[in-house]
């Protein structure tokens, strides 16, 4: 704002001299959101979840070890409790969060705070909470035909459904998804996946709206296996965190009290409908830089990738063992020349989808946004990026680079591995960076368009890409990050040879 | 006042995260009271006193559950200083009909420089601080708005008139290295240290009697500028003490000249 608008304007504000000579203060703007956003999640853990495990840190580290090689970190920047953050991310970006962790540990608590924090009262929160048991129908979880219509009805559009409320509704909890049945599950998948519900040909849509699943055990723990594409759709995990007795003086004034959590949310950290959608605007303009994008990209590119899945250049992907039945753990073995301890694809049994992407992206400008940047920082992702890919990537717990000293633990903790291995690409990617640099320059070029490229300046193009191509095939090991190159490369090489066909074929006829 | 006192703090604590009970006891307890007392004593109707007192303490309530009002320990801003010392104080010796809006300029001055540029709230604080009532707070905000942020009618001429300001008596080891400006009579003086993270940044207000606005928490990083060698030889030949003249920053109206073996700006300013 120019400085001599807001100047005139300092005596004008919310404070008004009311015609029945009251003092009127008028509602705030949104201008303040993020610090909204912030006062929200400080009341949350200082007053209703009390964690005090704050995993998501920034700034310089420092390390106190003792002699039996434990380890304390402590960051000289803001530190914040994922168990907490990443929650209200979700229910900022309208994502999809899976709250796994045993029994008591407040998942389900931290997924009714989300939605009071969404200006839901507390009865329609208790209303609207699906709880997962194995008699749970499809009837139970999105309504039935209206049993006077049944009998009426002389087609099917005349049949009115009685949708359950919760449906509609911003921010939807369901309570032990993993108890759900198998059948009830395909339907809340399509009601997760597609947004909407369908039943005797009639629709209800979901809209906007964040999603809090909560699981004792996601590992086969609940009473039905949970399919693959309802777990797909799961876009970031949460651990919970144990008790700290720490806290327990506040338990026993809790009890005392005789007050929950839930019924002492302050109505300053409640956002209405207009908020969240301002903030879900703003967040999504979060600006995240080539850089940043690029060493993501960096990472998560080369996780897909298996030199030993075929002999054809374009299938070596983990998928294609997939569908083969075969296992990353049966191949990555001493015939493939890669040097475990350095190469990341030989730490996982698969890849990550377009849709792990998106999250990634997403969230990482959420958490952006949060901070109250406008920017992405790299810190961003790595932070965001071990819960999105929680659920998504799974360890070759066979892989050599387990073996070695201190590795082996990392099986047991999804966040500590996957961060462990964001570092090592972003090790690893300084020295990859001029490859990538010259792949982007091409990519630029072929991007601007072909049209008016002289046959002349395709071929002369076609020789840059084929000889940046040589170069990586003899000067560097086939890893992750050169085929994602090499398959754009030849990406490039297609549509330039293509085009020049076809300017060929144009000037014969 | 009671009921009053306590139906806000009651609505505070189901609105504010950042509700602080023991603040809001002392402003209760100590400006509030002698709002009360004073508006008695300058025999205000009984009804008129009542609105005025719920609207000074209404806000006073909001102020503190934004955080706008901390406790003087924190440090001070145009919130803590209207609220807790200048509306009391001088409230009831203003005409009753500009009671009630004085209440509230107070309240948009102070949330409005919240959001407003720091050297901006610490020029208001400064200013404030010096003043004995609330008078004609109009008038005195439109002064400052065209003082500070206004071109000024006068430029810097050939030789300009010298005023030594000290910031050593602002922050006792401070020794004055790079500045800018950050408005046209407002400069931002960094700290000379080789550390860069844990300097710090002075802002003086180059008015007629310049003035120090404290603590900047300048981020920016101004190189050294010299490109008004003409000040700096008029001001060495017109100020034997000025001959180590270490950074100079000037605009068309002012300039600021910081010197290797002082604590003192020197002020240029039109004479």
């Amino acid at each position: 704002m120019p400085q001599d608008s807001l100047l005139s304007r300092l005596l004008e504000g919310r404070a008004k001299v009311a015609p029945d000579l009251t003092v009127h203060l008028s509602d705030r703007d949104g201008k303040d959101l993020h610090d909204k956003m912030r006062q929200a999640y400080w009341w949350i853990v200082n007053n209703a979840i009390l964690c005090p495990y704050y995993d998501v840190e920034y700034g310089q580290r420092s390390n106190l070890k003792n002699n039996s090689g434990d380890e304390v970190l402590l960051h000289d920047s803001m530190s914040y409790s994922s168990f907490v953050l990443v929650p209200m991310l979700t229910l900022f970006s309208c994502r999809r969060a899976l709250l796994i962790g045993g029994p008591g540990r407040g998942k389900t608590t931290s997924a009714i705070l989300m939605a009071l924090l969404s200006g839901m009262t507390r009865d329609e929160v208790r209303r609207s909470i699906q709880r997962g048991h194995p008699q749970l129908t499809i009837a139970d979880l999105l309504g039935a035909p209206l049993p006077s219509d049944m009998l009426k009805a002389e087609d099917m559009s005349a049949i009115k459904i009685g949708w359950r409320k919760w449906i509609s509704q911003r921010v939807k909890i369901i309570d032990e998804y993993n108890r759900i049945p198998t059948k009830t599950q395909s339907a809340l998948l399509s009601l997760m996946a597609e947004g909407y519900a369908e039943m005797f040909d009639q629709y209800v849509y979901a809209g906007r709206s964040s999603w809090f699943l909560t699981a004792n055990d996601d590992a086969g723990g609940g009473t039905f296996q949970v399919i693959e594409a309802l777990k797909d759709r799961i876009d970031v995990v949460v651990r919970a965190v144990p008790f700290s007795s720490a806290f327990l003086e506040t338990l026993l004034k809790r009890i005392e009290a005789d007050k929950t959590p839930e019924e002492l949310v302050p109505r300053d950290v409640v956002f209405t409908t207009e908020e969240l959608e301002q903030i879900y605007a703003a967040i999504l303009a979060v600006e995240l830089g080539e850089d940043v994008r690029e060493r993501l990209g960096f990472f998560l590119g080369q996780l897909d990738f298996c030199r030993m899945a075929s002999p054809q250049f374009e299938a070596k992907s983990k998928d294609t063992l997939k569908l083969a039945g075969q296992s990353v753990s049966a191949v990555c073995n001493e015939q493939c020349p890669l040097d475990k301890k350095v190469h990341l694809c030989t730490q996982t049994e698969n890849g990550v989808s377009a849709r792990a992407y998106q999250t990634g992206l997403h969230f990482a400008k959420a958490l952006a946004y949060f901070r109250g940047h406008t920017v992405v920082e790299l810190e961003d992702v790595r932070q965001i990026v071990p819960f999105v890919l929680h659920e998504k990537l799974v360890p070759n717990g066979r892989s050599p680079f387990f073996e070695a000293k201190g590795r082996r633990v990392l099986l047991q903790d999804r966040v500590a591995w996957i961060r462990h291995m964001f570092d090592m690409a972003m090790e690893q990617y300084p020295k990859h960076e001029p490859v990538r640099r010259k792949v982007r320059a091409l990519r630029e070029e072929l991007d601007q368009g072909l049209e008016g490229v002289e046959l002349k300046t395709a071929q002369k193009r076609i020789a840059q890409v084929t000889s940046l191509m040589e170069q990586l095939m003899k000067g560097q090991e086939l890893s992750g990050p050169v085929y994602e190159d090499l398959i754009h490369l030849k990406s490039m090489y297609s549509r330039y040879q293509n085009y020049a066909h076809w300017l060929k074929q144009s000037a014969a006829r | 006042m009671g009921d009053l006192v306590t139906e806000l703090e009651a609505e505070a604590q189901r609105r504010f995260v950042r509700w602080d009970a023991h603040l809001w006891r002392a402003l209760v307890e100590g400006p509030a009271r002698a709002l009360a007392v004073a508006l008695k004593s300058a025999r205000a109707p009984e009804a008129h006193a009542q609105r005025v007192l719920e609207a000074y303490l209404r806000l006073a309530s909001e102020g503190i559950g934004l955080g706008y009002l901390f406790p003087s320990h924190v440090g001070e801003n145009v919130f803590t200083l209207t609220f807790m010392s200048l509306l009391p104080r001088s409230l009831p010796a203003l005409p009753a009909t500009r009671q009630l809006q004085t209440v509230a300029d107070c309240w948009n001055l102070g949330e409005n420089l919240e959001h407003a540029p720091p050297w901006l709230r610490r020029l208001f604080l400064r200013i404030l601080v010096r003043q004995d009532g609330l008078g004609d707070l109009e008038a005195l905000v439109a002064r400052v708005t065209k003082e500070a942020v206004g071109k000024p009618s006068s430029t810097l001429g050939k030789h300009p008139r010298i005023a030594w300001v000290d910031l050593g008596a602002e922050e006792r080891a401070f020794l004055p290295g790079d500045l800018h400006f950050v408005a046209p009579t407002v400069l931002c003086v960094h700290e000379r240290l080789p550390g860069e993270e844990k300097a710090t940044s002075l802002g003086v207000w180059l008015a007629d009697d310049p003035l120090v606005l404290g603590p900047m928490g300048c981020r920016e990083t101004p190189g050294a500028t010299s490109d008004r060698m003409d000040l700096m030889d008029d001001l060495a030949k017109r100020e034997a003490r000025a001959n180590d003249a270490l950074n100079c920053s000037a605009n068309e109206w002012r300039a600021g000249v910081t010197l290797e073996t002082s604590q003192f700006v020197v002020a240029l300013l039109p004479s």
